[in-house]
C-alpha cells in the first residue's frame, strides 16, 4: 500500500516537473536571447568593427580591440555636459519630485477633502502619453505663453529658460505612479501606531515625518533604487519634446543613446558613432551604475529612518 | 497647547488643498485647451491667432460642428514608411503605407495582444515559481531579482541587430516574442499573491486526479483574475501610449502613437498638414480619448493596491 502510495506520488512529481518544464520553456529561450543574448552581443559590438562588404551585401566585420571604447571616451569627453543634464535630473527627482509625491501622497492617505479627486488627477500623466502632455505643454509655454503676455518667445525657445522648463515638465508629471506606491504603502500603517501617537500630542508635520516617512521608507528604497538603476536611460522627455530635432546641448545621456541609436548604422559615418562606440558607451554607464546603484541600496537600507 | 497643534495641523492642510488645486488646474486646463482647440479651423487658429477663446463659428463651423478635423484625418492620412536592412548577408526591404485605420488597428493589436500575452507570461512564471518546489523555481526568481537590481545602458543598437541577424526585426513575431518576457514589477506583485495562496487549493485538484494544466486554468487563473486583469489594463494603457519601442524595432508598422509622433515633429505639407495646429491637436486627443474613457470606467481597477515594499537581494 505504501509502495503504491509511493510510486503514485513519484508519478506526480515527475509530471509537474515535466509541466513546469515545458510552462517556462519559451519565456526562458526569451529571456536567453533577449537579456543574456543581448547584453552579451553589446559586449562583442563593443569589440567589433563594421565595414561594408565589398560584394556589396552585408559587412566585413573585424576585431577593434579598444578603438570603440577610446571613441566612446572622446565622445562622452566632448560632450560632458549630458553627463550632468543626466545627474541634474536625477537629482531633481529626489530631491523635488519624490519629496513632492511624498507630501501629496499624505494628503491622500489621510483622506483629507478631495483626496479621491486629487488622486486622479495626480495619476493622469500615466494614463495619458507623454508625447500627448508633451504637445500640450509645448502649446502651454509657447503660443499660449506669448499670447498671453506678448513675449517674443516662448521658454522652450529661450535658451535661458528651455532647461528650466524641461525640468519642470519632469517634476509635472512625475506624480501618477509614485503617488500611488507611497499612499498604498502609508496605506498599511497601523492605525493605532498614529493614534497613540496624536494622543500624545503629535502634530500633523511630527507625525509625517516620525510614522509615516519611516513607514513607507522600504517603498522609497525601492523607488530610489530603480531611479538611479535609470539614471542614464531617463530621456527626461526631450525625445517627447523635440524628437529627432534635439536641442543637443540640453541632451541627457539617455535622451542621446536612443537618438542615436534609432539612426545609427552599424558602420561609423564622418557625423554618427556606430553602433559599436554606442555598445561602448552603454557598457562604460553599466560598469559605473551597477556597484553604485548596489552601495545605494546598502546605504539607504542601512541609514532610513526607522518609526521612533 | 492642543489649540496651537489643531491650528498648525489646519494651516498644513489648507496650503496643500491650494497646492493641489493648483496643480489640478495646470493638468487639466491644457487637456481642455487641447480638446477645444482641436474642434477649430486652422484659420480660426493659426491665421487669426484665436488661441485662447472658443471656436470662433464664422470660421470654424465645419470643424466645430461636423469635427472635420476628426474625419479628414482618416481620409487624408498616409504614412508611408520604409525599412532596408542585412539579416546576414541578405538584404531585406519592408514598405508600408498606412492611413489612421491601419495605425489604429496596429496599435490595438500592439496593445491589446501585447498585454495580455506579457500580463498571462508574467503570472503564469510567478505562479511556477511560487508553488513548484523544484530548484529551477528558485533560479528563475532569483534571476528576475538580479535583471531588476543590476541595470544595463544602451542595449539599443545590440537588440535591433539580435533582433535583424535572427529575422524577427519590424515583426509582429519579433514583437510578440519580446512579449515573452517575465521579469519587473508585476511578476514580484503575482508572486507575492500566489505565495500566500492556500496550497489546499491545488491540493485539493490534485486529489481529484486533475492535471497540473488543469488546475492552472480551472483554479488558479479563475483565482488571479482581480490582479491579472489590473496588470493587463495597466500594460495595455502604457503599451497605447508606447511610439519609441515601435519606432526602433517596427519601422514599418506604426502604431496611432507612432504617427503622432511622426505628424507633430516632422515637417509635413499639404493632405492633413492644411488642417495645420488644430490638426496635430487633434490626432493628439484621438489617442488620448480611448485611453481616458477607459480610465473613467475602470479607474479603481487601474489605480488598485498596486505596490511594492522593499526589493530583497
Amino acid at each position: 500500500m505504501a509502495e503504491k502510495r509511493n510510486r503514485l506520488h513519484h508519478r506526480r512529481d515527475r509530471s509537474k516537473k515535466i509541466f513546469f518544464a515545458i510552462m517556462v520553456a519559451l519565456p526562458l529561450l526569451q529571456f536567453a536571447v533577449m537579456y543574456v543574448g543581448v547584453n552579451a552581443n553589446s559586449f562583442i559590438m563593443a569589440f567589433q568593427h563594421y565595414e561594408n562588404a565589398a560584394s556589396g551585401k552585408g559587412f566585413d566585420i573585424t576585431f577593434a580591440g579598444i578603438d570603440n571604447f577610446q571613441e566612446a571616451w572622446t565622445l562622452l569627453s566632448e560632450k560632458s555636459y549630458m553627463l550632468e543634464i543626466s545627474l541634474t535630473g536625477f537629482l531633481v527627482t529626489m530631491f523635488i519630485s519624490y519629496p513632492l509625491a511624498l507630501i501629496f501622497s499624505f494628503y491622500i492617505y489621510k483622506k483629507y477633502p478631495f483626496s479621491g479627486f486629487f488622486k486622479t488627477v495626480l495619476f493622469l500623466p500615466q494614463i495619458i502619453s507623454s508625447l500627448i502632455f508633451s504637445t500640450l505643454f509645448k502649446y502651454m509655454v509657447g503660443t499660449v505663453y506669448t499670447e498671453l503676455t506678448g513675449a517674443a518667445m516662448g521658454f522652450l525657445s529661450d535658451p535661458d529658460t528651455t532647461f528650466g522648463t524641461v525640468l519642470f515638465f519632469n517634476v509635472w508629471v512625475s506624480f501618477g505612479i509614485n503617488v500611488l506606491m507611497f499612499s498604498n504603502a502609508m496605506g498599511n500603517i497601523d492605525e493605532s501606531v498614529v493614534e497613540s501617537a496624536q494622543l500624545d500630542g503629535v502634530n500633523i508635520i511630527q507625525e509625517f515625518f516620525h510614522i509615516t516617512i519611516p513607514s513607507a521608507w522600504p517603498t522609497v528604497v525601492s523607488c530610489t533604487i530603480i531611479t538611479v538603476a535609470g539614471i542614464f536611460t531617463n530621456q527626461m522627455y526631450l525625445y517627447d519634446l523635440f524628437g529627432d530635432g534635439g536641442k543637443f546641448e540640453i541632451a541627457s545621456i539617455g535622451y542621446f543613446l536612443y537618438q542615436k541609436a534609432s539612426i545609427a548604422d552599424m558602420v561609423k559615418t564622418p557625423t554618427e558613432p556606430s553602433m559599436g562606440i554606442l555598445s561602448a558607451l552603454g557598457l562604460i554607464f553599466t560598469f559605473i551604475l551597477v556597484p553604485t546603484s548596489m552601495l545605494l541600496k546598502k546605504l539607504l537600507t542601512k541609514l532610513g529612518p526607522s518609526v521612533d | 497647547m492642543k489649540k496651537s497643534k489643531n491650528k498648525l495641523n489646519k494651516v498644513v492642510v489648507i496650503a496643500l488643498f491650494v497646492i493641489l488645486v493648483v496643480y489640478a488646474i495646470s493638468m487639466l486646463f491644457p487637456l481642455l485647451w487641447g480638446f477645444l482647440t482641436s474642434l477649430k479651423s486652422s484659420l480660426d487658429f493659426d491665421t487669426l491667432r484665436n488661441v485662447l477663446g472658443f471656436p470662433d463659428m464664422e470660421y470654424s463651423n465645419d470643424t466645430f460642428f461636423k469635427l472635420s478635423n476628426y474625419t479628414s484625418m482618416f481620409k487624408d492620412i498616409n504614412l508611408s514608411r520604409s525599412v532596408s536592412f542585412f539579416a546576414g548577408n541578405e538584404e531585406i526591404i519592408h514598405n508600408s503605407e498606412n492611413t489612421v485605420w491601419t495605425m489604429l488597428f496596429n496599435s490595438l493589436f500592439y496593445a491589446l495582444g501585447g498585454s495580455l500575452v506579457s500580463a498571462f507570461v508574467t503570472m503564469c512564471m510567478a505562479y511556477l515559481c511560487a508553488k513548484y518546489k523544484v530548484k529551477a523555481a528558485k533560479w528563475i526568481y532569483g534571476m528576475v531579482i538580479v535583471t531588476m537590481t543590476i541595470p544595463t545602458v544602451g542595449s539599443y543598437p545590440s537588440t535591433i541587430t539580435l533582433l535583424r541577424s535572427l529575422n524577427l526585426y519590424d515583426s509582429w513575431l519579433g514583437y510578440f516574442f519580446q512579449k515573452f518576457h517575465f521579469g519587473g514589477m508585476y511578476f514580484l506583485l503575482f508572486y507575492a499573491f500566489y505565495e500566500t495562496l492556500s496550497d489546499a487549493y491545488c491540493e485539493a485538484a490534485e486529489i481529484d486526479g486533475a492535471s497540473q494544466l488543469r488546475i492552472m486554468f480551472s483554479v488558479i487563473i479563475p483565482l488571479s483574475m482581480t490582479i491579472f486583469s489590473t496588470v493587463t489594463l495597466i500594460v495595455f494603457v502604457q503599451l497605447w501610449n508606447d511610439y519609441q519601442t515601435p519606432l526602433l524595432y517596427m519601422p514599418t508598422k506604426p502604431t496611432l502613437a507612432f504617427g503622432i509622433h511622426y505628424f507633430t515633429n516632422k515637417t509635413v505639407s499639404g493632405g492633413f498638414a492644411e488642417r495645420g495646429e488644430p490638426g496635430k491637436i487633434a490626432l493628439c486627443m484621438l489617442l488620448a480619448i480611448p485611453v481616458l474613457i477607459l480610465f473613467i470606467a475602470l479607474k479603481d481597477k487601474i489605480m488598485g493596491n498596486i505596490t511594492i515594499g522593499g526589493i530583497k537581494g
